[in-house]
């Protein structure tokens, strides 16, 4: 039944993912192009010096590939995608696709391990938290919660930098790595799992407290579902009814809600990225956006997406396996 | 389908991307000898990665420009003082009509070619064919080759700043390089950072925001006094703790409150005026804005010791409004915190006012809307409480770099902050009154203003401009296009022999990063 | 039980005082506090929660600013929730090949960052307090629709649905009776989730120009703190707004917690299952 179900929905699923990425594609470049602003315009401002004509204004342009009407600018977007280049970043004087390969992988590696920490503790917590729902403890795990949702993500960063990195020094305190590292193979793996624990730490943090109160919604509403009180009255073992009973299906509900854990991990990366100056696309998307380099945002955006909807497909082919299982 | 199968084959490489440069380091190595340890002198900066540094892959700002100086030298340089001293040039005379540079016989190129007078003339042609935005070779007619190692500029009309914006700016070029490609910003490493500077390019991380540079020992004026620099982001605090530990050998900005502690701990600073005053920009084709009385009235409305107490901490100076340089004296602060004297002059533009009320211009109560980028959120909501507590109906908005440029650029608002850096040459003035950059004034309503501005340009004899830009000043603080407020402090930590270049480097960059602090 | 009835007190009572706060701002909306003081006091007889750079006193700035933060954050979050709810029931019972398509075109929206559409807004209207609340719940519905609609779909699959649903039973009663009260606790969840991120998001569109920064507002103070983040200063600066934020979050789940018991009990599930 359930191997069914999910074979007959691949195809749609693909399908509709195809479609919806072109969607993507359209609406990013008519968002972006219709926001008030030029880059030429920030350009400009930010030079130390200048007395520019309009004739030297046309020349940047004409260079930079900023002329021409919006219709044109589009056909060379779309053919210029078609052979997988992705523009040139005016701000950063180099090929989009250089700066999303390079920057790219370091946010995604920070966002999936935070990811995998705020599932396992979101999802334990959630489950425990509703297992214990009108205890005496739970006014307490309440107020620490509301208190920890309270805080906004560049503070419990610099908490962590201030604690751990500069009064403990147990952590590094700035980078990806140390400046110009030359290690190889296990040590430069040890090396970056070391500088990592600070930013991953932050962003589990922040994700955590939101996962847990949701796992545990959703666990309370099922423990209000005849056949756990059934499965309880007949001697089903604590351990197993997380197990078997409590966790999966709270799995369901919190796997559902991956692409809304992704855009709140974006957006608490990039304080991360600013406060332990580590490597990475959120910080260069929101400069992007506000110098209105528009080929660098459209390509980043693009990937985001695209990483957003393949995970959304994922998640789609997991909650209807989770689903048909009961 | 095209553009969907090339997403795909995309993200297939980025997913391969993720562990090869995780693994491998996704740095652009330019030479291969591994750098040696202990002589490297480690600059903190917040930023880090300003680009690579060459003249079309650096970030447009200015320490963009900075690191590329390291690598690529101009035909003269500022010292200590503030005045020229040789770089590339051995020697140089300016007349009416021009100038002519003589080059260092020992300058190579870091790839051991000679250079020539040939490669500034190169780098003229190209500079003019592929134009940078912070470069106006406008006014240069012609460049030629005397000799290999004599070159002539002439000019259209004498162009006072001609030094300070061109021959003090203009990174040279060697066309066996730059020359060797069709465009030359799509030139890659390690030739688009091959100069003939104190200093080559050794690693540039973008990933990490790291420039590492390794001393150019056959530098024609002489080896270097380090034999590394490395340029690392790091943020204010961590760049604090490494100079306390001397791990950090200088630190482009430290936070206010440290810079106190770090200077009774014994580390040097230099503390110095960044030139980059905050103005508040009237929009005089606003009708309500147009009067000069009204522009004035608000000026004496502003309290700026307040500002410089709270927005700055103290950390600022009151600037003229006369336009070029700090306020001196302030017994000559033409608007001094005056509410009655604002009011006055309100009163004289034909405004009323019933006590406590709101200001009445023409049976309508005066709203106005002051536009501020995010980075100014603390001092707009001062102004705008200072102006709304004499009565003037103020909104602040605040917007993202790029809607508050287009907005200036369109003439989309009543009043704003700005800023806009006034080191190097004084021509600044008149680029910032009638420039086209979004937040020049592209004021021309006073043609005595626009004449002294523009006869000032090609006035070569020093004494006479600086008479002609004095007269500027006191035209412009009459009229009042804007409100030149404070300008911010800020301290950097930097040993012996660095020093504030006064003026600013280069264009007028407020760095204590000046390359000749290398040099023997 | 005493701890526990203490704490239902100190909720309730925090959820009143709430209500009243919302209802006197709205009525007499205050101005912003003078910038008259010392600038960057720590906390002091003077000034209890210190104050921030402009010299305001920050208590009266998180009294002044209570009334249209948490009058704000409760409207976006229950209409976020509202919205988010209808549309996954819509997914869930219309259709498959519609519902697949309302499920796609969330996915779009979720794809697309928020911030580009923002601008856009903002630079076409004139910026207001409905504007924002529109914007506010405009970004933040597609996230909760996914999760509505799987837990939607479990819902479904049970007896007495099922069972409704024989007996010819409408949308809207489907809806009410069956699907709302029995995902209460997750619809409780996700309206603080959306409070609090409709508080904080407040502050980042005040940036875009789409709210008046002199109106003063919990996570605009938060963000305010942000360029003094390496000052001792900030501690207290952070701590006045936050800990406002904390205090409202938690009256919420006070209210909250009632409202599950009640659907709990109503439900006929055991509370402790151990």
């Amino acid at each position: 039944m359930s191997r069914r179900a999910t074979a007959r929905s691949l195809p749609g699923a693909v399908f509709g993912y195809a479609l919806t990425l072109t969607l993507l594609v359209c609406l990013n470049f008519v968002a972006l192009h219709a926001l008030p602003g030029d880059p030429l315009t920030v350009l400009l401002g930010d030079a130390t010096l200048v007395f520019p004509d309009e004739a030297l204004r046309a020349r940047l342009a004409d260079l930079h590939g900023l002329d021409g009407s919006l219709g044109e600018r589009f056909l060379r977007y779309v053919g210029r995608l078609a052979r997988g280049d992705l523009g040139w970043s005016l701000s950063h004087a180099a090929p989009v696709r250089d700066l999303v390969i390079q920057m790219l992988p370091w946010t995604l590696a920070l966002v999936a391990c935070a990811s995998v920490l705020a599932f396992v503790l979101g999802l334990g917590g959630g489950v425990e938290a509703a297992l214990r729902h009108g205890s005496r403890e739970n006014p307490w795990i309440l107020a620490t919660l509301a208190f920890l949702d309270s805080i906004p993500p560049f503070v419990k960063a610099i908490l962590i930098l201030f604690v751990f990195g500069l009064w403990l020094e147990v952590v590094p305190t700035a980078g990806a790595l140390a400046p110009f590292s030359d290690t190889t193979g296990l040590a430069r793996a040890l090396e970056l799992a070391h500088h990592a624990v600070a930013p991953v730490a932050t962003l589990a943090v922040h994700e955590t407290s939101k996962l847990l109160l949701f796992a545990r919604g959703t666990t309370l509403a099922l423990l209000s579902r005849p056949f756990l009180t059934v499965a309880v009255a007949k001697g089903v073992g604590p351990w197993r009814l997380r197990r078997a009973y409590l966790a999966p299906n709270a799995l369901a509900a919190v796997v559902a809600r991956t692409a809304a854990l992704m855009s709140g991990m974006m957006a608490g990366a990039v304080f991360v990225e600013t406060v332990f100056a580590y490597p990475g696309i959120g910080r260069l998307a929101v400069e992007a956006i506000a110098v209105r380099d528009l080929p660098l945002a459209q390509g980043l955006f693009l990937v985001l997406g695209a990483v957003i909807l393949t995970l959304n497909l994922v998640a789609d082919l997991i909650v209807l396996r989770l689903d048909a299982r009961g | 389908m095209r553009p969907l199968l090339s997403c795909f084959t995309l993200s297939a490489r980025l997913v391969v991307g993720v562990f090869m440069s995780l693994l491998a380091g996704a740095s652009v190595g330019v030479a291969d000898d591994a750098p040696t340890r202990g002589t490297r002198f480690v600059i903190a900066d917040e930023v880090g990665d300003w680009g690579i540094p060459s003249p079309y892959l650096h970030d447009r700002r200015g320490p963009g420009f900075i690191l590329t100086s390291l690598v690529f030298d101009t035909l003269i340089w500022k010292d200590a003082t503030g005045a020229f001293v040789p770089s590339l040039a051995e020697t140089w005379t300016v007349d009416d009509t021009g100038a002519t540079f003589t080059l260092h016989p020992k300058a190579r190129w870091h790839d051991g070619v000679p250079v020539t007078a040939d490669d500034v003339v190169f780098t003229v042609g190209m500079f003019r064919e592929f134009p940078l935005a912070s470069l106006d070779l406008s006014r240069i007619q012609s460049v030629r080759a005397l000799d290999d190692h004599t070159v002539r500029f002439e000019m259209t009309q004498p162009f006072a700043p001609f030094l300070a914006t061109i021959a003090g700016v203009m990174p040279i070029v060697g066309r066996h390089l730059h020359g060797a490609v069709e465009t030359p910003m799509t030139l890659g490493l390690p030739q688009a950072a091959i100069g003939s500077g104190p200093f080559r390019l050794e690693h540039y991380d973008r990933v990490q925001g790291a420039t590492l540079f390794r001393a150019n020992h056959a530098y024609h004026r002489g080896r270097p006094t380090v034999e590394e620099i490395a340029f690392v982001r790091m943020t204010p605090p961590v760049a604090v703790a490494g100079v306390r530990k001397g791990t950090v050998d200088l630190a482009t900005s430290v936070p206010v409150r440290d810079a106190e502690s770090l200077a009774a701990a014994g580390v040097r600073l230099l503390v110095h005026d960044t030139g980059h005053p905050v103005r508040l920009k009237y929009n005089t084709r606003h009708p309500v804005l147009a009067d000069g009385r009204v522009r004035r009235a608000f000026a004496h409305f502003i309290d700026r010791k307040r500002v410089i107490e709270t927005v700055y901490l103290g950390w600022a100076v009151p600037w003229d409004p006369r336009g070029l340089a700090p306020l001196a004296d302030p017994a000559r602060d033409p608007y001094p915190f005056d509410p009655g004297a604002g009011q006055r002059l309100l009163e004289q533009a034909g405004w009323s006012r019933t006590p406590d009320g709101p200001w009445i211009r023409e049976n309508e109560a005066v709203r106005l809307d002051l536009l501020a980028p995010r980075a100014q959120e603390s001092l707009a909501r001062l102004i705008g409480q200072q102006l709304g507590a004499q009565g003037l109906g103020v909104a602040v908005r605040l917007l993202d770099r790029g809607a508050f440029d287009e907005a200036l650029r369109q003439g989309a608002y009543d009043l704003a902050l700005t800023s806009h850096g006034l080191l190097g040459d004084p021509d600044v003035f008149r680029q910032g009154v009638l420039g086209t950059r979004p937040d020049s004034d592209r004021y021309t309503a006073n043609p005595d203003l626009v004449a002294a501005l523009e006869a000032q340009v090609t006035q070569t004899d020093p004494a006479r401009r600086q008479a002609l830009l004095a007269r500027a000043g006191e035209l412009y603080a009459r009229d009042l296009p804007s409100y030149v407020l404070v300008s911010p402090r800020r301290a950097a930590v930097a040993p012996e022999p660095f020093f504030f270049t006064p003026g600013g480097v280069g264009p007028g960059v407020p760095s204590v990063l000046n390359k000749l602090a290398f040099l023997p | 039980m005493t701890g526990r009835r203490a704490y239902g007190l100190l909720g309730g009572g925090a959820g009143l005082a709430g209500v009243g706060l919302i209802g006197a701002g709205l009525a007499f909306p205050l101005a912003e506090p003078a910038m008259s003081g010392p600038p960057l006091r720590p906390p002091s007889a003077d000034f209890w929660l210190g104050t921030n750079a402009l010299g305001q006193d920050l208590l009266t700035c998180v009294l002044v600013a209570a009334p249209g933060t948490m009058s704000l954050g409760l409207a976006a979050g229950v209409a976020t929730v509202g919205v988010a709810l209808l549309v996954a029931f819509a997914a869930v019972v219309l259709p498959p090949g519609i519902g697949r398509l309302i499920l796609r075109g969330v996915d779009t929206l979720m794809a697309l960052p928020a911030l580009v559409p923002a601008m856009l807004v903002a630079s076409l209207l004139r910026p207001g307090p409905g504007v924002l609340l529109l914007l506010l719940v405009a970004f933040a519905w597609p996230f909760q629709v996914r999760a509505l609609a799987a837990l939607m779909r479990r819902e479904r699959s049970r007896e007495s649905y099922r069972l409704a649903r024989g007996f010819g039973a409408g949308a809207g009663y489907l809806l009410r009776r069956h699907l709302v009260p029995r995902m209460l606790p997750v619809l409780v969840a996700l309206t603080i989730q959306d409070v609090r991120r409709a508080v904080m998001h407040a502050a980042g569109l005040a940036f875009l120009g789409l709210a008046d920064p002199t109106v003063p507002n919990w996570g605009a103070m938060l963000a305010q703190a942000l360029p003094l983040l390496h000052d001792p200063s900030a501690l207290w600066l952070i701590l006045a707004p936050a800990g406002a934020l904390s205090l409202f979050i938690f009256s919420l789940f006070q209210i909250g917690l009632r409202l599950e018991r009640w659907s709990h009990h109503a439900l006929g599930g055991r509370l402790d299952p151990r």
